[in-house]
Order: structure tokens, then C-alpha cells, then sequence
């Protein structure tokens, strides 16, 4: 193959001029055209100013050019970065039709080359080889735009454009002073009215990659590569065996299921768990090449609202559609008897939820203004009764008409109990046991009235108008699932570090300030930890209520949050709503106070988040009834008076919650005759009870505030046999026999013989 | 509502009562644009009143906010009438036209979403008026009056060509602006407003081809031939919006000024000296950074002026553009350090050609701030969409909390390519070393444990004879801005400041980053003139001795051969802290070049102190700064260093 090196001022052609016929100098694009109309080889191998070829550029480079080859490009080395080319990007919100998406690897990058050899929409310059007749008109000056102009001519003309990785050259980068590229990129559309983009990846890397739009914190967006999620290709209709078959061999990487009947619930099926995955439903004649699904993919990838793709309104009612399930939150199901009703269904959710169908030629409807939800308050009352009120009173100044408040407190909190009765609007619930109030706020969450459910704890008071703020949020956002205000300090996304005020009414001064500034303006955080939220009520269905593990702690709510995210709801902080939380020394709130010895809540790991969540994991409002406790024949007692006794206590549980569990006839009572707190002590035995499993299957423990050792003692039914694990000064407990944790398993084995 | 100040042209306007009820939103232009080389969507909103009209042009929309909504969509213009509400309303009869359009997979074209009937609306489209028409279109019509802002200050005015009305409403805050009675198209009267009548007699006359201009002193005559003319590029908003730098893109039409008026002339010191002469040898002059020839800066004016002085002491100098190029001299003198890997090349191959090496440092130890500032400064612009986000990131930096990756302040960052502990062994190695100050001489001895020759020089100031520059930048003085145009400039500082206290700006040089130009003209408001590419010298003189102020505000300076030159012209002179240079009897203005409030306060003050000033330098800073006193120090330098070398 006879090639002639035509060689900018500036450049070495190296080892290009001894493979070359002739070698000729040119400068600028006029130049070019005439040393091209002057040459008389097929092919000219072009070599930008500052280029040289790298050595081994030229390997199996003859083999390489067949007849149909238009341009051939290569590796552009400069600096760090090694330059293929660039992909033409859809871009439909531009004057220009197409975005540059450039395709580079870091210099070593291992594996790149594989990712990128193959078609291209246009090479790198610098160093290129291209059929002499596309050169004979002038190229546009700059030498981006000169590159795509001559691979869409190639294109035009029929012939390839391809990237060969090995075929490379050391280059001065792309000057940054790139004045005058966007008018002749917009001038280059202009004369081929049919070029848009397509693909932002070339093919190599399409099949293991996507280029996604990522929001960062503040508002700017970016666009990253991030690994392709995984494809269920799902086949349908009378072929959808041969379909399944054919898909495989196509697909080799999907999970195919053929479902000739009964369509619609393997879609259900598939999209159980909502994850960062696509699933394909095709009948037989619409199953897709891979450059058809490629589309379909990069439609789906065009922005992160896109649900479903197919390639025309028609293939949406089940010939050809691709879900992006992880986009559809939970509560959406894909109802109907038929796929075709099936995905309707899903296609309509999808509009209400301000996703884009992209499917040419579906026509979306007009949808009703959403109003603003009424919503159900869920109040916790724990705290010290005057901290209690303060919050209580803010809250309920908040509420419109239609609301509804329902406040939790225990059931032998009397204090509380007579200061919420006092207000004729709060429903009272009661919780009988958790000093927590998980139990209490499940059942509250379960059967809300309104949209919007708002968690709050006794020890949050929300500024004016934050609850309408709050429920705002739903009104812009239809897949939202919960809203934060801000919280000074608070360890989750939702705190705010640079909020200062000297007392509360002087937060109400920064809050009214906040809420003119940042009016409507939202952050998605990854997770949330103050028991001050606001829910939707279908997201809350779907994902359940909160760990009676955790409680409503901040791990508690981190929990909840991870739970929502993975379920593909949105989670914000409501910049212009704000909310203070007293601190824990003063309100005295056990859930806070429990805080004190937990770690920080962690954003849930991105990729279990890609995952999505489970619904076997849904955490069910109401416990389901503990498995039958076998009758107590021991009594294990580990007496708690000072924090160190605790953690002494905590020492023996972890052992036991490996040797026991409910159904074991062995119970153990912790007794607190000192100055720890009940909800002191549930804080720290949660976490080792919740390791061993669900709580409600964990080792039994009670916890008993004891005045009198003896008289506990004495009350003891008689068939009870005492052990005691800790405590042995005081000496109600003296001369029992003790119990080491070693033990447990000597004192288990007989009593289950 | 959110606000931005950026891409000023023409802000809101009524033409009657201002009509703040959304019901009365007419007719929304909608427009597909790039906003920082992205895609974005620009609207122009037009409110149809009773007594008259409400146009609120340039508001703009985040095509991916129009769906996700984690902030209010629509951005306003600066001085967009009404409050929040108000903001609300029209964006709830605006988005869901806009969600559809995104959310949709068409592609998105210049449209008008009528609401209502709006017969005023549609004959300003066809009249290519701003706020109804394409920006390309009303932007390429609008761009002669654009440029005739920089004559029209305090001054009557008389449009007598087309779109004269629409010139109108662009620069009838800047003077007494009328129109030719045959230029009142009614059209665009009762669009923009009642345009007055043009004066008699005029200062400033925009006139068609065939116009006559009468007796003005300055003439702006439209679409002439290309011949001598200025060039309108065909613009591609808002990245490119009203441009006159034929680099740009293709060129729309001509114009030219014909007849224009010089600044008032500035008596120059003379700073002439007879050449000692009798001197011979090789002398090799490198520039420190490869592209100091092809953008040239403070350091290559430096660097030519030393060999122009050189050659007149009877010294073989020429100016090297590769460091390959001194091979053979008798002595290579290094003029900047900025490239590490560069310098330590240049003075390594000199030493083992035994040949002695000098070397200007202009040392403001770049790591201690200097390359964090320039890697940080553009992305507190970029970061954020409106004017509360612009100004929060300005906080930040002047506090220098910004991080972005290993660019942090307080600790030493430079990036690779900068190599600084390259450029610390040259400074160590080189036979002299040349500094502007002591306090830079004691920088380079801490930082590098020189212990050789270390000299304090003046800067050299290019002596060119100046050109006229009144068809370029008018008649009244400004602040000035010449170096290679990009992040290590902080053009972007000084625009943002000059747009805010509204002072006339003129950044001069090269393009080094083509995108930071873009956001400099974002944000440097209309005031703005951008002479991209490197100034003659003479035009560079020219430029100095009209302007009042000369700031040099670079987060990572290339010397103060322009300072000295801007000195001896009698400009004051506002310096980023930091920046090695000093003269007896000059008063600099310093600033933290990360706090744009204080270099806002420090232009201010310079610009007060240039009005009352008499523009004549002082005795004793012309003899400090007069080229031949730093020629004399320099040969000096030499000798002390070659002592041994051919150098005589």
C-alpha cells in the first residue's frame, strides 16, 4: 500500500518517510488540500505541526488499510494523556447537534486500547491517515473540527473511520487557546444537516461502560464513565424461546428468561428489586442488534432522568423496551395482565414522575398541577417535658388544614401523656415498651392520613414555615422520599456546619433569612441521621419502617434513608427549612443520648446502593409476634450500676447473643441499681443484641430498674433457678452461683438436654 | 429569584408601566445556547401591558434543573423587576413547556411559546430586535453600538443607521444618545421605547455606508468593506456573544471608525541613554516558558528589550526560542524560571558547556499560593449558576478555603509541569541570578540555598514609541489589564471587579485559554474590551500612556518590565501583593489577588488617585527605571559571572 507522508511545518515524519513514496511539507489547510491534489498515492498519511511518530507506529500497518478504509487514526501521545479521538454526542439542548465526548486514557492505562480499536466518529489529528480524494477541499482551520469534517466525509463517502490504538505519535497537547472551534464545529452542522450525535463511547468500551451525568454538590453536573450495569434481556410472544436463544447469542453477557405467557408478572418479577440495571423486553421480531440496543442504551444514558427507551412509540407497548428499573422507585409496579399493559403502566408512571420516555413519536401527556400533599406528623415525645413542649408548640403552629398529628410517648410517661392531651388536634399513641418509641412511631408511620408523613422528634423544633417548606419539596420533586430541613450541626448530610445563633428566637431570625435566600432549593445528600424528616407515604410503604434495631437514632434513620435511596427515592435537605436540635444534656431525649455511644452514620456503600434494596428487607411497621419464648429456667442477673458495669455487661451479652436466642430457657435480666438510665442501657445492648440477627430473635434480656436487690430476689417465681453473671458484692446477690461468659455454653447444654 | 450579572448587554426594560402579573406573560422565546461550553437553554420572557410593555431578556435554564427542580429553574437577569413571587409565577407558566421540550427527544431549536397574543412581540422578531429575535441575529445588529459604548461615555450622540433604536437602548445610559428622524422605526420604537430625536450637532455619529457625518468628532460608519474594517463574527451565544476578533469565527459584516479622538496626550519621560558600547560576545537571551514567543508577556517585552540593549553595547545577542538555540553562545541568560524542567535544562547544558549562565528569576514563589490561585480562581466562577453562588465561592477564596484536589492553600502546591524544585536547583546553579527586589533576592536565597552572585535589578521597560489607540479604546481613560490572557492572568478578577464598580476595563494580550476568555467576557459586564492577541509594541505603549490605571492582579507574574514601563508612562499602578517590584517615588496599590473585593477597593482607589493625578513620574522613579540604569546593572551581573568567559 503506497502512501504519501504529507508533513506540517514542525513536524517529523520519523520512520513515516522511509514507509512513504514521497514526503511533502504543507502548512495551513489550504495547504493541505493542494499538496493533496498535487499527490498521486491513494492514501496520505498526514502529520499535524509538533508530530512524530512513535516508534513500532507503523506494525502491521499495511494489513490494517482495506479499500473501504477512509481515515485511520491512532494514539495522539501528549503530556500524560494518550488522545483516540472523539465520540459525536447526542446533544439536544444545543445550538450545536452534536458534543465532543472525548475518548483518552491516562499514558499505561492497562486495557484501554482494546476499549477504544474500532469505529470512531472522528480520530485524533496530529497523525492520521486518510483517502487522498477526501482531502482535496480545504479542511476547517482548526484542527478538531478539520478532524471530524474529514471523517464525516469518509462517512459520506461509505468508507471507515477506525482508531488503531498502535498507530501512534508524541504530539504538543490541544492548545487551549481553542478560539474560533465551536463556530466552525456549529459551521460543519450546519453543512451536513444529517450529523447528530449518537454514541459518547465508541463500541469497545460501550460494552463495558456508560458515560453517566452526575450531580456534584452545589448544582454542577459532569459527566462520568462509570462500569455498565447489568442487562435482563426478558423475550415475550409466541418466539420467545427463539428469541431467548438468539439474544444469548447476541448478548452473550445478559441474563435472558423466555416467557412465552405470563409476560407481564416476569417483568414484575424482574423489577422486585430495583437496582442499577437494565432490563430488555422484546417479543421475537423486535429483539434488537447490538447496535440497536447500544442506542437504546445511550438513550437511556442521554441524562439521568430517562427511564424508558425504545425506538418508536409503537416498540414501547412491548415490542422493543428498555427499563431503566433502578429509575422507577419501588412503590411503581408494573401493573397489568398484559406487558403491554404492563408497561403502559409503567410508561404512565414515568410521566408522572417527570421521567423521559424517549421513544420517537410517544406523545406525553398533560398532567393535572400537583398540590401540595396534606401530611401526618408523627411525634415522638421523649424528652424533658419543657423541651418537649417547645418543639410540640412549633410544631403544631405548623400545621394546615387537613393535617393530622399523632404523638408517641410511653405508656407510663404520664407527664408527657397530660401535656399532649392538653391539645385537642394529637392523636396519642402509646408505646408500652421501647423507651425509644420505635414500636409506637412504626404503628403512627403505618397508617398515615396524608401524603407526607413527618418524623419528628421531641428534641428537633422546626422554624416557622419549615414543614410547609418540607412538603414543598414533594410538590417539585414527584420521586422525593424524604426532605431534611437543615440541622445545625446534625452528623448527616442534612447538618449544616456554618449556621451560627446565639439562642432559638434567634434562630427564627437566621431560619426566615434562610428561607428568602435559599428559597426552594434542595441538596440530595446521601444520608440523613436527624429524626426530623419528612416521608412520602408511598416511599415509607415500600421500604417499611424503622429498625426497632436501631430505633429512631441517627443510625436508625441513616438506616431508613439507605433503605429509600436503595429503592430509588430521592433524599434531600431542604436548604431554605431549618430546624434546631437541643442538645442531648438538655433535652435528655434517650434516643440522642444513645447517639452519644454509637459511631457516625456512613453513607450506604455505592455499590450496595446500585444493588438496590431488597423487599425482603422491608422493615415491617408492626413486629410480628416473637417467636414462642421456651419457659425461663434460668435467671441470669447482671447487675449495672456505673458505666463500667455496663460495658462489663455488654462483655457477658455479646458472648450470650452467640449462644442463645429467644427461644432458649434462659433469660437475662440486666439490673440497673445505679445511676445508668434504661435508655442508656438499651443504647449500648442494641447494637450486640441487632448483631446476632433480627432483635426480635435475639438472646432475651430484660431490663429491670431495681431500687431493691432483695426484694427482686424474693419475687422471683421459685422454679427459677438465679445465676449471676454480675454483682456478686452487693450483697442481695452474695453466695449465688456465678456465671462466667466461658460458661454460658456449660449452663445452655443441660437445659436444653 | 435567582439573579445573574453575567453576559450584560441590556437588562430589563418596560416600555410603560413594568406589568409584574405573570398572567400577562405573552410570548417566551426560547433558545438553545451554550453557557460555559454547555448546553443551556435561554429564554427572553415579554410581558404585554396596557400603557406598554415588560421584556425581561437573558434568563436562563438549566435544561437538567427544569426536571430535577433541587433549585428554582429559571435564573434572572440582574434588575429583573418584582419579587419572588412574582419570579414563581412566571416560572409556573413557563416550565412545563420547558419539561416537555427536555424531557422530550427532539432536538431543541429557537422557538416562541405564545401565551397570549402579542402583535408587538412578533414585529420586533421580524425586526431583529434583542429580547424577540435570535441572539445571532440581534447580537450581529446590536455589535457596532456595542463598540461604539467605548466613545459614547458623557457624550451627545447621534445614531443615523439601521437598528439605530435598538443602539439606542443600548447606550442611552452611557450619553446623550438620539436617532436620526429617518431612523424611527416604529417596530422597534414600541419595543425598546420612544427613542428622542438625535442633537443637532453630535460628538459621536453611528452612521450607515452612505451616512453622512457631519461635523463629529468620532465616526462609526456600519457595514463597509472588509478592507480596514472591524469585524462583527458571526456569534454562537452566549459563549460567544458580541465578538470582534475575527479568531472567533466567520465575520457577520463590517464596520469602521472613521474619524476617532487620541486620549489626551501624556508628556514621557526621557529615559534615553547612550550605550557605553565595546562590549562583544554571544549572548543567547531564553525565554523561561516555551510559549514566551507565542504569547508573549511581561517576560518576553523583557527579554527583547535586553537584547535590543545588548546589541547596542556592541553585544552578538538574539533572542532564543529554544533552548537548543544558545548552543554556541558565550554567555545565555535565562529570563524566567516558570517552567522548572526548562530552566534546569538551560542552565545544566550551559554548565557543561562551561559557559556562564545569568538567570532573571521573577521568583514569587508560585507554590506558596500563586499556582493554587490560578487553579481555583476561574471554578468559583464556573462552580456555581447565579449571582449568590458567585459571590458565596469569592468569600471562600478570599478566605483561600477552597480546595480543589491537591490545590490547597496554606500548603506548598504547584502542579507537575511546573516542577518547582527543577526550577530551584537552576536558580541555585546558575552563575547570577537576577532579582527585582531584596525581598525577592532573600526569597531565592531561603527557598534555594543559593550562595552565588545574586543581583538586584530593575526591571527593563520596553521603550517603543506609542501608537494612537483612540479608535480602540476611546478618548477617556481606563484600567488596563496586558498580559497572555488565561488562569495565571486572573483577567477574571479584574473584570468581576471592574464590572461591579462599573470602571472602564481594557484586558490586552494573547490568548493563552480561549475558554477563560469566554467567562472573562461573562462576567466583566458591558464595559468590557477585549483587544485579544499580543499588542504591537508600539500599540502596547499606546495603551499605556491612555490608561489611568494598569493592574497587574496575575496569580503568577512573568517580571515588571510592564510596571516599569506603565510607571515611566505615569499610569498608577495597582499590584497584586506579593509581586516583586519597587521604585522610589511610586506609590503602588497592593491587594490580595484572591480577594476581589479588596483589588474592587484598590482599582477604586487607584482610579480616584489617576483622575487626580498629573500622569508625570517622579524624578527619581524615572532614574531607577530608565532602561539604561538596568542595562548597566545587568552587564555588571555579567562580568561578575564570566569573569572568565569571553564576556568583555
Amino acid at each position: 500500500m503506497r502512501f504519501t507522508v504529507l508533513a506540517a511545518l514542525g513536524s517529523d515524519p520519523g520512520e513515516a518517510g522511509s514507509r512513504a513514496s514521497r514526503v511533502v511539507a504543507f502548512s495551513g489547510s489550504a495547504g493541505l488540500a493542494a499538496a493533496a491534489r498535487a499527490a498521486e498515492d491513494p492514501y496520505l498519511l498526514i502529520l499535524g505541526p509538533g508530530a512524530r511518530p512513535l516508534a513500532g507506529a507503523f506494525g502491521g500497518f499495511t494489513a490494517a488499510i482495506t479499500p473501504q478504509t477512509g481515515v485511520l487514526g491512532g494514539a495522539m501521545h501528549a503530556g500524560a494523556t494518550r488522545l483516540f479521538g472523539w465520540m459525536l454526542a447526542p446533544s439536544p439542548c444545543s445550538p450545536i447537534p452534536f458534543e465532543l465526548s472525548t475518548v483518552s486514557a491516562q499514558l499505561g492505562e492497562a486495557g484501554a486500547d482494546a476499549l477504544v480499536r474500532g469505529p470512531i466518529d472522528a480520530v485524533a489529528p496530529f497523525m492520521l491517515l486518510a483517502a487522498r480524494e477526501l482531502l482535496l477541499e480545504p479542511l476547517p482551520d482548526d484542527p478538531v473540527a478539520a478532524s471530524v469534517e474529514l471523517c464525516v466525509r469518509a462517512r459520506a463517502a461509505g468508507r471507515s473511520v477506525v482508531c488503531r490504538p498502535s498507530f501512534a505519535c508524541a504530539a504538543p497537547p490541544l492548545d487551549a487557546d481553542d478560539r474560533g472551534r465551536a463556530s466552525a464545529l456549529r459551521a460543519l452542522a450546519e453543512r451536513h444537516p444529517q450529523l447528530t450525535g449518537v454514541h459518547r463511547l465508541p463500541s469497545g468500551a460501550r460494552r463495558v461502560a456508560v458515560e453517566r451525568e452526575l450531580r456534584l454538590d452545589g448544582g454542577r453536573r459532569v459527566r462520568a464513565r462509570v462500569a455498565r450495569p447489568p442487562l435482563t434481556i426478558l423475550t415475550h410472544g409466541a418466539d420467545a424461546a427463539g428469541a431467548a436463544r438468539r439474544a444469548r447469542e447476541r448478548f452473550p453477557d445478559a441474563r435472558v428468561t423466555a416467557a412465552e405467557r405470563g409476560a407481564a408478572q416476569a417483568l414484575r418479577a424482574e423489577m422486585r428489586r430495583r437496582g442499577d440495571r437494565y432490563v430488555l423486553i422484546a417479543d421475537g421480531a423486535g429483539l434488537p442488534d447490538v447496535t440497536a440496543l447500544e442506542a437504546l442504551v445511550d438513550q437511556v444514558e442521554s441524562a439521568p432522568f430517562v427511564a424508558l427507551a425504545a425506538p418508536s412509540a409503537q416498540a414501547l407497548q412491548g415490542g422493543c423496551v428498555l427499563v431503566a428499573v433502578g429509575r422507577f422507585p419501588q412503590h411503581v409496579e408494573a401493573d397489568g395482565e398484559t406487558v403491554e399493559a404492563a408497561l403502559d403502566a409503567l410508561r404512565t408512571a414515568a410521566h408522572a414522575l417527570r421521567r423521559a420516555v424517549r421513544a420517537p413519536g410517544d406523545v406525553r401527556p398533560e398532567l393535572a398541577n400537583v398540590v401540595a400533599p396534606r401530611a401526618t406528623i408523627v411525634f415522638l415525645a421523649s424528652s424533658l417535658p419543657e423541651i418537649s413542649r417547645l418543639s410540640l408548640d412549633a410544631a403544631l403552629a405548623a400545621l394546615q388544614p387537613g393535617d393530622d398529628f399523632a404523638a408517641v410517648c410511653g405508656a407510663t410517661a404520664e407527664t408527657a401523656r397530660r401535656v399532649l392531651a392538653a391539645y385537642p388536634q394529637v392523636r396519642v399513641e402509646t408505646d408500652a415498651v421501647d423507651p425509644f418509641l420505635t414500636d409506637g412511631a412504626n404503628r403512627a408511620l403505618a397508617n398515615p392520613r396524608g401524603d407526607v408523613v413527618v418524623l419528628l422528634a421531641d428534641d428537633v423544633m422546626l422554624s416557622t414555615g419549615t414543614l410547609e417548606r418540607l412538603r414543598d419539596a414533594f410538590v417539585r420533586i414527584p420521586s422525593l422520599g424524604a426532605a431534611f430541613p437543615t440541622v445545625p450541626g446534625a452528623a448527616g448530610g442534612e447538618g449544616a456546619q456554618d449556621i451560627e445563633y446565639a439562642d432559638v428566637g434567634a434562630m427564627q431570625g437566621v431560619a426566615q433569612r434562610r428561607a428568602q435566600a435559599r428559597a426552594r432549593e434542595v441538596e440530595p445528600i446521601a444520608t440523613g441521621a436527624t429524626p426530623a424528616v419528612a416521608l412520602s407515604r408511598a416511599a415509607l410503604a415500600a421500604v417499611g419502617g424503622i429498625d426497632p434495631a436501631y430505633g429512631p437514632t441517627r443510625s436508625g434513620i441513616a438506616e431508613l434513608v439507605s433503605r429509600l435511596r436503595g429503592a430509588g427515592y430521592g433524599v434531600v435537605r431542604c436548604d431554605d427549612a431549618l430546624a434546631h436540635r437541643f442538645d442531648p444534656a438538655l433535652s435528655r431525649n434517650p434516643a440522642a443520648a444513645a447517639d452519644a455511644g454509637q459511631p457516625l452514620p456512613v453513607p450506604a456503600d455505592p455499590a450496595a446502593a446500585a444493588r438496590g434494596f431488597d423487599p425482603a428487607s422491608r422493615v415491617p411497621f408492626v413486629r410480628g409476634v416473637p417467636a414462642p419464648a421456651a419457659a425461663a429456667e434460668h435467671v441470669v442477673a447482671l447487675a449495672v450500676a456505673g458505666p463500667a458495669e455496663l460495658e462489663r455487661a455488654a462483655v457477658f451479652l455479646t458472648a450470650a447473643a452467640r449462644s442463645y436466642d429467644a427461644r432458649s430457657p434462659v433469660r437475662i435480666t440486666l439490673l440497673l441499681d445505679g445511676t445508668v438510665g434504661a435508655a442508656d442501657a438499651v443504647a449500648r445492648i442494641r447494637p450486640i443484641l441487632a448483631a446476632g440477627g433480627s432483635i426480635d430473635e435475639s438472646v432475651s434480656v430484660r431490663i429491670e430498674r431495681v431500687a431493691d436487690l432483695a426484694a427482686w430476689r424474693a419475687a422471683l417465681a421459685p422454679e427459677l433457678r438465679l445465676r449471676v453473671a454480675a454483682g456478686h458484692e452487693r450483697p442481695a446477690l452474695a453466695g449465688l452461683a456465678g456465671l462466667s461468659a466461658d460458661a454460658l455454653g456449660e449452663l445452655l447444654d443441660p437445659a436444653l438436654r | 429569584m435567582r439573579l445573574h450579572r453575567t453576559h450584560e448587554l441590556l437588562g430589563p426594560w418596560s416600555t410603560g408601566t413594568p406589568v409584574l402579573d405573570a398572567d400577562r406573560l405573552a410570548a417566551v422565546r426560547v433558545e438553545p445556547v451554550l453557557r460555559q461550553r454547555r448546553p443551556a437553554l435561554v429564554l427572553d420572557l415579554y410581558l404585554a401591558g396596557d400603557d406598554g410593555d415588560t421584556i425581561v431578556p437573558q434568563v436562563f435554564v438549566d435544561p437538567a434543573v427544569a426536571i430535577e427542580r433541587d433549585r428554582d429553574a429559571l435564573i434572572f437577569p440582574f434588575g429583573t423587576p418584582g419579587d419572588d413571587a412574582f419570579a414563581l409565577a412566571l416560572a409556573a407558566r413557563v416550565l412545563p413547556h420547558l419539561e416537555g421540550l427536555v424531557l422530550g427527544i427532539e432536538r431543541v431549536h429557537e422557538h416562541v411559546l405564545e401565551l397570549a397574543p402579542a402583535p408587538r412581540f412578533a414585529a420586533a422578531r421580524s425586526a431583529g430586535c434583542f429580547g424577540a429575535a435570535p441572539l445571532r441575529d440581534a447580537l450581529t445588529r446590536l455589535a457596532p453600538y456595542q463598540y461604539a459604548r467605548r466613545f459614547a461615555r458623557g457624550r451627545t450622540v447621534r445614531l443615523d443607521a439601521p437598528d439605530a433604536v435598538g443602539g439606542w437602548a443600548l447606550l442611552r445610559s452611557t450619553g446623550t444618545v438620539g436617532i436620526a428622524e429617518g431612523r424611527r422605526d416604529r417596530d422597534a420604537c414600541a419595543w425598546y421605547g420612544d427613542a428622542p430625536a438625535a442633537p443637532e450637532r453630535a460628538e459621536l455619529a453611528v452612521i450607515d455606508a452612505a451616512g453622512d457625518p457631519g461635523a463629529a468628532l468620532v465616526v462609526v460608519r456600519l457595514d463597509v468593506s472588509a478592507n480596514g474594517g472591524l469585524a462583527v463574527v458571526d456569534s454562537l451565544p452566549l459563549d460567544l456573544g458580541i465578538v470582534f476578533d475575527p479568531a472567533e469565527g466567520p465575520v457577520r459584516r463590517w464596520f469602521s471608525v472613521e474619524r476617532s479622538v487620541e486620549p489626551a496626550a501624556r508628556e514621557l519621560p526621557d529615559c534615553s541613554s547612550v550605550p557605553a558600547g565595546g562590549s562583544s560576545g554571544r549572548i543567547a537571551v531564553v525565554l523561561g516558558r516555551a510559549d514566551g514567543v507565542a504569547r508573549p508577556g511581561a517576560d518576553t517585552d523583557e527579554a527583547r528589550a535586553l537584547v535590543d540593549a545588548l546589541r547596542g553595547e556592541g553585544f552578538e545577542a538574539d533572542l532564543a526560542e529554544e533552548p537548543d538555540d544558545a548552543v554556541g553562545a558565550d554567555l545565555v541568560h535565562l529570563i524566567g524560571t516558570r517552567d522548572g524542567r526548562r530552566a534546569r535544562a538551560v542552565v545544566e547544558a550551559a554548565c557543561r558547556a562551561r559557559v556562564p549562565v545569568a538567570v532573571h528569576a521573577y521568583d514569587d514563589d508560585a507554590a506558596a499560593g500563586g499556582w493554587w490561585g490560578a487553579t481555583v480562581t476561574r471554578l468559583c466562577f464556573e462552580h456555581g449558576s447565579e449571582e449568590r453562588d458567585v459571590t458565596a465561592y469569592l468569600r471562600l477564596l478570599a478566605q483561600r478555603a477552597v480546595v480543589v484536589g491537591a490545590a490547597r492553600a496554606g500548603v506548598p502546591y504547584a502542579p507537575d509541569e511546573a516542577a518547582p524544585d527543577d526550577a530551584a536547583t537552576a536558580l541555585r546553579d546558575a552563575s547570577i541570578v537576577f532579582a527585582a527586589s531584596e525581598d525577592e533576592a532573600e526569597t531565592i536565597r531561603r527557598r534555594t540555598g543559593r550562595r552565588g552572585p545574586l543581583a538586584v535589578v530593575p526591571p527593563l521597560a520596553d521603550a517603543a514609541i506609542p501608537a494612537t489607540v483612540g479608535a480602540l479604546v476611546g478618548r477617556d481613560p481606563f484600567v488596563l489589564v496586558h498580559a497572555p490572557i488565561g488562569p495565571l492572568g486572573n483577567q477574571l478578577a479584574v473584570a468581576r471587579a471592574a464590572a461591579i464598580s462599573k470602571t472602564p476595563l481594557v484586558i490586552a494580550g494573547p490568548v493563552a485559554d480561549a475558554s477563560y476568555l469566554e467567562r472573562v467576557r461573562e462576567f466583566g459586564g458591558p464595559q468590557l474590551i477585549v483587544l485579544a492577541g499580543e499588542p504591537s509594541r508600539e500599540l502596547a505603549a499606546g495603551l499605556r500612556r491612555a490608561a489611568g490605571v494598569v493592574v497587574d492582579a496575575a496569580w503568577i507574574g512573568e517580571g515588571a518590565s510592564r510596571l516599569a514601563a506603565s510607571a515611566l508612562a505615569g499610569t498608577v499602578l495597582v499590584v497584586a501583593d506579593g509581586r516583586p517590584f519597587h521604585a522610589p517615588g511610586l506609590a503602588v496599590r497592593r491587594f490580595d489577588p484572591a480577594d476581589v473585593a479588596a483589588l474592587t477597593r484598590a482599582m477604586g482607589e487607584g482610579w480616584d488617585d489617576a483622575l487626580r493625578s498629573t500622569h508625570r513620574p517622579a524624578a527619581e522613579t524615572v532614574a531607577a527605571l530608565a532602561p539604561g540604569a538596568a542595562v548597566r546593572a545587568i552587564i555588571r551581573g555579567y562580568a561578575e559571572a564570566g569573569a572568565a568567559t569571553p564576556v568583555t
